[in-house]
């Protein structure tokens, strides 16, 4: 198994995207684009994507990570991240990672609001026939109120004094997430963003559930909003939200989960 | 942040311990090098993205970065356990591995001329242990913390990660349900000892630290930082008594630990920017 690490163009900006892609010895014809979750969640999540991208990689399958604009490693000051252009560079990469591999078949892998948006990546695109979602956000605006709540907490703890979360950058007003600043067009998506009203339909959708005490109405409506278009399945899997710790934490439990799914379904 | 004006290159460094993975930003064999040193559970972006934006404006103005991640984190592989957040050894020995891996791949690769280190929190006092050990003079320290002060680390921290999941239903659907893990809470929040890990390296650790008496350290703090007034005398000491050459302190208003902020962390990039582009 061998990993490259490039920098590509995306098509809609020109910017450079920080692509990070896990080749195996043999490959299976199969593939997968790993979507990150968002603000700090992505930094917490990169171990548990690398060692995942290795685990599949060392079983035959080519796996693409890559970071959004204005995150990560990619190109772009942060409040320039567009959840719109994040899907379209996702697609042009599956693309891309399909004929770069002669690949016959490409999934995705969602992890977090990286869930929600592959189902959007897959809504107009024909690739990626298989989502595996791992805690999906499903409601942008509940998760919009948890962000709020979160860094009101962080503030009142830390006795913050803090007179408005708006900031000012280049004349625009964003909102200014704990060093994640957001525009309004990004906070119009989130409050938009609800998973189970998507029309993907004919995808494979295996839905990955870490913490099984998130709202479990959230997920009944994922459910019913999904499954009757799409071969549906939730999956319990017991480990540690990896992407809210602050620690290092095991997560050879859910990398091994997203194996099994992968090995059985392609 | 575009890269229309300078150069960015992913890079690998592979050895038969390790495999390290990072983005080298800025012109080619540039004046100055900046390697941003994560802390121990860190990544090479850095919390808020810190690292990678402090690169990119180092990179505007001419002075070359290498982020680069830490073994047994991020996208890193190591063959060792990962780094021990609790014992000022492990982390000093770790750490200097790590370094010696980078410092060797920079001087084999390229001619980049002064070499400058920054990390934050607990890789702050790691990177002077290195810097005194390799002859590296500069060194850019954000919220370090000090020897009697990691031991305590991970209990702040592993409360601050708790705190969020007090305003979560599921944290009290548990408490209801009798399915909180009490034993695991207690044992992170009021963790009263370190776990001590016997090492054998622990032999080659600098006993008595090297003696090297060119250090020139730039700290940045965060006033609203827990123990901030205690880190700051600590590192004021530090100086006094001869431990570094000069020490040039910084305090942002109103900012934590890690500068959680856009306009604390514009802040931070403005001043390490400052200082690394003086003389």
């Amino acid at each position: 198994m061998s990993e490259q690490l490039d920098f590509m163009k995306s098509p809609g900006t020109g910017r450079s995207l920080f692509v990070h892609t896990h080749i195996p010895k043999q490959g299976n014809g199969c593939g997968y684009l790993m979507l990150n979750p968002a603000f700090d969640e992505k930094k917490r999540s990169q171990k548990f994507q690398a060692e995942t991208g290795r685990m599949l990689a060392e079983r035959g399958f080519t796996v693409l990570r890559f970071d959004y604009q204005g995150s990560g490693d990619s190109d772009g000051a942060t409040h320039t991240m567009d959840w719109d252009q994040n899907v379209a560079d996702a697609q042009y990469l599956s693309r891309m990672l399909k004929e770069r591999f002669q690949l016959s078949k490409i999934g995705l892998i969602g992890i977090r609001i990286g869930a929600d948006l592959a189902i959007q990546v897959a809504e107009s695109d024909a690739i990626g026939k298989h989502i595996i979602m791992v805690q999906p956000v499903i409601s942008g605006k509940r998760y919009l109120t948890e962000q709020r709540l979160r860094r009101k907490t962080f503030q009142v703890l830390h006795k913050m004094e803090v007179e408005t979360d708006l900031v000012d950058i280049d004349g625009h007003q964003y909102e200014d997430f704990q060093g994640y600043p957001l525009s309004n067009k990004s906070l119009t998506f989130l409050v938009q963003l609800d998973t189970g009203k998507t029309t993907v339909r004919g995808k494979k959708l295996d839905v990955i559930r870490v913490n099984e005490f998130t709202s479990k109405k959230l997920y009944q409506k994922l459910k019913e909003g999904l499954s009757e278009a799409n071969q549906f399945k939730e999956i319990k899997i017991s480990g540690p939200e990896f992407w809210a710790s602050m620690d290092s934490v095991d997560t050879a439990a859910i990398s091994t989960g997203i194996l099994e799914i992968a090995t059985t379904s392609n | 942040m575009e890269t229309a004006t300078y150069s960015a290159t992913a890079i690998q460094i592979q050895t038969p311990e390790a495999r390290l993975f990072g983005v080298l930003r800025g012109p080619e064999n540039a004046k100055k090098i900046v390697v941003f040193v994560p802390a121990n559970t860190g990544t090479r972006i850095g919390p808020q993205r810190i690292f990678t934006e402090m690169a990119h404006d180092l990179a505007t103005n001419g002075v070359a970065s290498l982020c680069v991640d830490i073994p047994g984190n991020s996208d890193a592989t190591d063959a060792q356990p990962p780094l021990a957040n609790h014992w000022r050894e492990t982390n000093i020995i770790q750490y200097r591995k790590y370094l010696d891996l980078v410092k060797e791949y920079l001087e084999a690769n390229f001619r980049f001329g002064e070499l400058i280190l920054a990390s934050i929190s607990v890789g702050g006092h790691a990177i002077v242990e290195y810097g005194r050990l390799r002859k590296i003079s500069r060194m850019v320290l954000l919220s370090p913390l000090h020897y009697g002060q990691e031991e305590a680390v991970v209990n702040t921290k592993n409360l601050q990660a708790y705190y969020h999941k007090l305003f979560r239903p599921e944290t009290w659907q548990k408490l209801i349900r009798f399915e909180l893990n009490w034993g695991r809470i207690y044992r992170n929040t009021f963790r009263l000892q370190a776990k001590k890990q016997h090492v054998k390296q622990m032999e080659e650790v600098v006993a008595a630290p090297a003696s090297f008496d060119q250090l020139r350290l730039f700290c940045v703090f965060g006033e609203r930082d827990a123990d901030f007034a205690d880190v700051l005398a600590y590192w004021k000491s530090f100086h006094e008594k001869g431990e570094c050459k000069t020490l040039d302190c910084e305090i942002v208003e109103g900012a934590d630990h890690s500068f959680f902020g856009y306009k604390f962390k514009q802040e931070v990039i403005r001043m390490v920017t400052k200082w690394v582009m003086e003389k």
